[in-house]
C-alpha cells in the first residue's frame, strides 16, 4: 500500500506580507500586493519541501490540487499524481476548503499545504480533525500550531512520517481579523485544532518525546485538580480559558467544559459554558475568581490570543494573583526564546503582568518564565 | 604510516565480531569452573546441623545462567570489548559534562591489586584499618582547603545520590526548626537531579529559565520564585552550558535572607577548582564528584562517589558512620541523633576516595589549580575553533567565555542540510571517535551537542577532534548520503535514537526477551 498524501499549495500565500500588507486574505489586497512587486513564493517553499520527498517519492501516490496549487510543481518534479478537483482561475480560500473535501473524501492518509493562517484555517473548515496534515509555511500570519519549523522541515517530517509513522497531536488552528488587524486592531481567534504528527525537528523542540509531553500534560491535571479539589474552597469561582490543555484539565476533573470557549465553574457545575465578556465581568464583580489559562499558538502569548473574551477589565476584577498559567514545558521550550507574551489590550495591565511568571509545567513543578 | 599528517582524520575500522548474547552460547553441562567435591567434614556438618535456610528462601529451579566454559566467555567478552570505544582508545573529548580526563593507571593498579587494600574488609575491627581511615580523613582534610567547606562525607555513591542526600538534609534540618517549607529553586541548566532529587525528597521544583543575554537567569527572575516556602535552592555553576554566573553570591544571599538553604552541585568543579570556593560564596551543602574530577574512571555510570560537604551548622545530618580522629587513632562515629542516617553500606565506595587520595597528593594544591587553568585553557582554544566550522553556532552569552566545557548548536547545520546532531554524532564513530554527549534533558538549545576538553589532552587532540567535526560538517554540505547512512566502520550500524524509543519496545534483559516471545 502506497501511502496517500494529499497536497494543496495556496500559491499566493505570504504575498501581502513582502510588501507590508499584513495578510493577504483579500482579491482586492493580493491585486494590491501584485501591484506593488509582490512576487509568489509558495510554489518555490513547496518545492523545497517536496524535494525532500523525492527520494521516497515511489512510496507516495500523490493526490494533488490542480494547476499552479500544487499539480503544475508536482508533475514537474516527477511525482506519480492524480489531480483532484477544478480551481478558479483566480485561486481563493474556497478552492482549498474544495479541494480537502475532496481529499477527505478519498480519503488521504495525510495533507500536505502550503500557506499561512488563513489556509490552515481553509483545510481546518473542511476536514476538522479527521486526517494529519503538515503546513509548510509561507504565510503571512502564523499564529497557528499546524507548520514545520521550514519548509525543509517539513518535507523531513513527512518522509519521516511514511518511513516510520509518528503519534499524532493536536496543532491550534488561529487566526486573526485582517481588516481590524489593518486597524490596529489584534484580534486572533482559536478556531479549532487539526492533528499534527508528533515528530522531532517537526515541532522545533526536538527531544520533547510524545510520552514526555504527555507526562507533564497529565502532571498539569492532576497538580490543578489537587488544588481545587483538596482546597475545597466553596464560595471560589473557577474560570477555564480555551484550548487544548485546559479542556485536558477539565475532562480530568470529570466537568464537561468547551474546547474554544471560557468556560466558569462554581462549586463543580458550570455556571456559564463559552462566557462572553460581559458575563466573565458580572461573575468576578462579586465573587472570588480563579482564573486558569494556557500558553495559546507557536508564539507564546497567554493573553490576548484565542481569548479575547478575558479583556483587561475583567482580568484586573479576578486580580492578577489569582491568574494561575500552566502550559507542558515542551510547549514553552519551543518558543522564541522560551518568552511569553501578554496583549491585554491595556498597557498599563501589560506592563503589571511582564516580568517572569510562575508556570505550571507538571505535578508540583513550575517554570519561571519571561513575559513580555 | 599513521593517519594523514594534513587532514588529521584516522582511516579507522572497528571489528565486528556477530556475538550472539551469552544465553544464546550456553550448552547444557558445559562449565567454567568444576569445584571439588565437599570434604568430609563440612559435609557431616551440614547433614548435623543443616544450613539454616528457611525454606522459603530456597530456589524451586537453579537459576537460568549460561553454561559456557572459561575460554568461551573469555573470548565473547574480549571480542565484546573490541566492538566498543572508551577513554583508554579515543579522544574523549565529547563526554562533556562528564569530565573525561587521564586517570593514572597506577590509581586503578593501587586500588584493584594492592593487597593492603583489597584485603581490608569493612567488617574488620576498626583498629585494623587505620590505613583506610587515614585515608578519607586525609581526603576530607584536601577537599575541606578545596572547598572551605567545614565537613565531608564520602557515602554518596555518585553526584545524583549526593544530591538526595542533601535534600534529605534540608528536609531533616526545616522539620528539626519546625518550618514548613515545601519547594526549591533550581535552573533549567543545572543537572536534571538539582530538581529531580529534592522532588523525590518530597519538595515541589520551581525551575528558572536562562536570560537569553547572560545565559544564567536573572536575579530579578530568581527573586520572583523566592518566597518563605523556600526550602532550599540547588544550583550548579558554571552551569551545563558551561556558562559561569558571577553573581552568585547575590544569588545565595538573596535566598538565605528568606530563611532558605543554599545547595552547591559542584559535580562540574574542574575548571574552578583551586579557584573560586563555594564557602566564599556563601553555600551550605555542595557535592564534588570524585569520579570526574578527582580522577577516578566513571567506571560506566559507577562506582562512583559524590562528596559531601556542609557548613558547620549542619555538620549534625550528615549520613553516618562518619571517620574522626581523636590525635592517636581514627573511629567510625555512628553517633548522631540529627543524622539522615547511613546512605550507602559500610561508608562508600572506598577505592573511588583511594584514587582521590592519590590524585590529589600527585597534583598537591599547586597542580590542582593548574588543571583547572589547563582545562579551562583547553576549552578557549577549542571553542575558537569549533566555532569556525560551518553549521556550528552558540546560544546566549554572545562573546562572553564559558569556563571549562561548552554546549554547542548543529541547528544551521539542520537548516542547511537537513542533517542534525544525531546523524553528525553517529558518523564520528567513523573517524575513530565514540559519540558526543548532546544534552541533558531537556534539550533547550537545539541539535546539541557538548564538549569539554578537560586539561588531559593535548592540542594535537583537539585539532583531531575538530578536524573530525569540521570534516563531518563538509560532508553534510557536500556529500550528505554518506552521513544520513552512517556509521560504515562500526560494529553496529542504523541505531535509533533513545527519544525516539517507545519503552514499550526497548528490552532490557534476557528474561524479558524470552518473556516477550512467549507472549507472542
Amino acid at each position: 500500500m502506497r501511502f496517500k498524501l494529499g497536497l494543496i499549495v495556496n500559491p499566493i500565500a505570504g504575498i501581502g506580507g513582502s510588501v507590508g500588507l499584513k495578510g493577504s486574505d483579500s482579491e482586492a489586497i493580493q491585486a494590491q500586493a501584485i501591484k506593488l512587486g509582490a512576487k509568489k513564493r509558495a510554489n518555490e517553499k513547496t518545492k523545497i519541501a517536496l524535494q525532500q520527498i523525492l527520494s521516497i517519492k515511489d512510496a507516495i501516490q500523490l493526490y494533488s490540487a490542480p494547476g499552479e496549487m500544487g499539480a503544475d510543481l508536482a508533475s514537474s518534479m516527477g511525482f506519480d499524481l492524480e489531480v483532484i478537483g477544478h480551481i478558479c482561475s483566480t485561486t481563493s480560500g474556497q478552492d482549498t476548503e474544495n479541494i480537502a473535501q475532496l481529499l477527505k473524501a478519498i480519503p488521504v492518509d495525510l495533507i500536505l499545504f502550503t500557506g499561512g493562517d488563513g489556509t490552515a484555517r481553509d483545510v481546518y473548515n473542511a476536514i476538522g480533525d479527521t486526517i494529519p496534515v503538515i503546513g509548510i509555511p509561507a504565510g503571512v500570519k502564523m499564529h497557528s500550531g499546524v507548520y514545520a519549523t521550514s519548509p525543509h522541515a517539513a518535507g523531513d517530517a513527512l518522509v519521516n512520517f511514511v518511513l516510520n509513522g509518528a503519534p499524532l497531536r493536536e496543532g491550534e488552528v488561529m487566526d486573526l481579523d485582517e481588516v481590524e488587524y489593518r486597524q490596529g486592531n489584534l484580534r486572533v481567534q482559536l478556531y479549532g485544532y487539526m492533528k499534527i504528527p508528533y515528530i522531532r525537528y517537526y515541532i522545533q523542540n526536538p527531544k520533547a518525546s510524545s510520552h514526555l509531553n504527555e507526562h507533564d500534560l497529565s502532571g498539569i491535571c492532576f497538580d490543578i485538580a489537587d488544588k481545587i479539589l483538596k482546597h475545597a474552597d466553596e464560595d471560589m469561582y473557577y474560570i477555564f480559558g480555551a484550548g487544548s490543555t485546559i479542556k485536558r484539565i477539565t475532562d480530568h476533573l470529570g466537568w464537561n467544559g468547551t474546547l474554544l470557549g471560557v468556560d466558569v465553574w462554581h462549586r463543580g457545575n458550570a455556571v456559564v459554558l463559552d462566557a462572553k465578556e460581559s458575563d466573565l465581568l458580572e461573575i468576578s464583580r462579586n465573587n472570588r475568581c480563579k482564573l486558569i489559562i494556557t500558553v495559546i499558538g507557536g508564539q507564546g502569548h497567554i493573553l490576548g490570543r484565542g481569548n479575547q473574551q478575558l479583556s483587561a477589565a475583567v482580568i484586573r476584577q479576578i486580580g492578577l494573583e489569582n491568574l494561575v498559567v500552566v502550559a507542558a514545558a515542551s510547549k514553552i521550550f519551543s518558543l522564541p526564546d522560551q518568552t511569553l507574551y501578554v496583549d491585554s489590550g491595556d498597557e498599563s495591565l501589560n506592563e503589571e503582568i511582564r516580568g517572569y511568571m510562575k508556570v505550571i509545567v507538571g505535578w508540583q513543578e513550575t517554570l519561571v518564565c519571561r513575559v513580555m | 604510516m599513521g593517519r594523514d599528517p594534513n587532514t588529521l582524520l584516522r582511516n579507522f575500522h572497528q571489528a565486528r565480531w556477530d556475538e550472539p548474547i551469552i544465553f544464546e552460547m550456553s550448552t547444557p553441562g558445559e562449565r567454567g569452573v568444576i569445584p571439588p567435591p565437599l570434604s568430609k567434614e563440612i559435609q557431616k556438618e551440614i547433614q548435623d546441623d543443616g544450613l539454616d535456610i528457611p525454606e522459603s528462601l530456597k530456589r524451586k529451579c537453579p537459576p537460568n545462567l549460561p553454561e559456557v566454559g572459561q575460554m568461551r566467555v573469555n573470548r565473547h567478552y574480549m571480542r565484546l570489548s573490541q566492538e566498543v570505544l572508551g577513554n583508554d582508545v579515543s579522544i574523549d573529548i565529547g563526554q562533556g559534562t562528564c569530565t573525561m580526563k587521564y586517570s593514572p593507571k597506577i590509581q586503578e593498579h593501587t586500588a584493584n591489586s594492592h593487597p593492603k587494600i583489597v584485603n581490608v574488609h569493612p567488617l574488620q575491627d576498626v583498629s585494623t584499618m587505620q590505613g583506610i581511615l587515614f585515608i578519607y580523613h586525609e581526603v576530607e582534610r584536601y577537599l575541606k582547603s578545596i572547598s572551605g567547606m567545614d565537613h565531608f562525607t564520602f557515602q554518596p555513591g555518585g553526584g545524583a545520590h549526593a544530591v538526595y542526600a542533601n535534600a534529605s538534609i534540608v528536609r531533616q534540618y526545616f522539620r528539626d526548626k519546625g518550618e514548613d517549607r515545601d519547594e526549591i529553586i533550581t535552573t533549567i541548566f543545572s543537572h536534571p537531579c538539582d530538581a529531580g532529587c529534592p522532588a523525590t525528597a518530597g519538595y515541589k521544583v520551581i525551575d528558572l529559565m536562562q536570560d537569553p543575554e547572560l545565559g544564567y537567569p536573572t536575579l530579578e527572575a530568581f527573586k520572583a520564585a523566592l518566597s518563605p516556602k523556600t526550602a532550599a535552592i540547588f544550583f550548579t555553576n558554571p552551569e551545563d552550558t558551561g556558562i559561569f554566573n558571577p553573581r552568585i553570591k547575590e544569588y545565595v544571599d538573596a535566598a538565605h535572607s528568606v530563611g532558605a538553604l543554599a545547595v552547591y552541585d559542584q559535580a562540574n568543579v574542574n575548571g574552578i577548582m583551586g579557584i573560586t570556593r563555594a564557602k566564599e560564596a556563601g553555600f551550605d551543602l555542595i557535592h564534588y564528584n570524585l569520579h570526574k574530577t578527582f580522577s577516578s574512571p566513571h567506571g560506566g555510570m559507577g562506582p562512583g562517589c559524590g562528596a559531601l560537604g556542609a557548613a558547620d551548622f549542619l555538620a549534625d545530618y550528615l549520613p553516618v558512620p562518619r571517620v574522626v580522629f581523636d590525635g592517636t587513632s581514627y573511629s567510625l562515629d555512628w553517633h548522631g541523633e540529627k543524622s539522615i542516617g547511613q546512605v550507602r553500606s559500610f561508608f562508600g565506595n572506598a577505592a573511588v576516595v583511594l584514587r582521590a587520595y592519590m590524585w590529589i597528593r600527585a597534583l598537591g594544591s599547586d597542580g590542582i589549580r593548574e588543571a583547572a587553568m589547563c582545562a579551562v585553557l583547553n576549552n578557549q582554544y577549542m571553542i575558537k575553533e569549533v566555532e569556525k566550522i560551518p553549521g556550528v553556532t552558540m546560544y546566549y552569552a554572545k562573546g562572553k567565555r564559558r569556563i571549562e566545557q561548552c554546549r554547542y548548536s548543529w541547528e544551521k547545520l539542520k537548516e542547511d542540510t537537513g542533517l542534525g546532531t544525531d546523524e553528525v554524532l553517529r558518523r564520528m564513530v567513523d573517524y575513530s571517535l565514540e559519540h558526543y554527549w548532546q544534552s541533558h534533558h531537556p534539550h533547550i538549545v537545539p541539535e546539541p551537542f557538548t564538549l569539554e576538553p578537560t586539561e588531559s589532552y593535548s592540542k594535537e587532540d583537539i585539532d583531531e577532534f575538530v578536524a573530525v567535526l569540521r570534516q563531518i560538517s563538509k560532508e553534510c554540505y557536500e556529500t550528505p548520503e554518506i552521513v544520513r547512512t552512517a556509521p560504515h566502520n562500526a560494529p553496529c550500524h542504523g541505531i535509533k535514537n533513545y527519544y525516539e524509543l517507545d519503552p514499550e519496545k526497548v528490552i532490557c534483559t534476557w528474561r524479558q526477551y524470552i518473556k516477550r516471545k512467549e507472549n507472542k
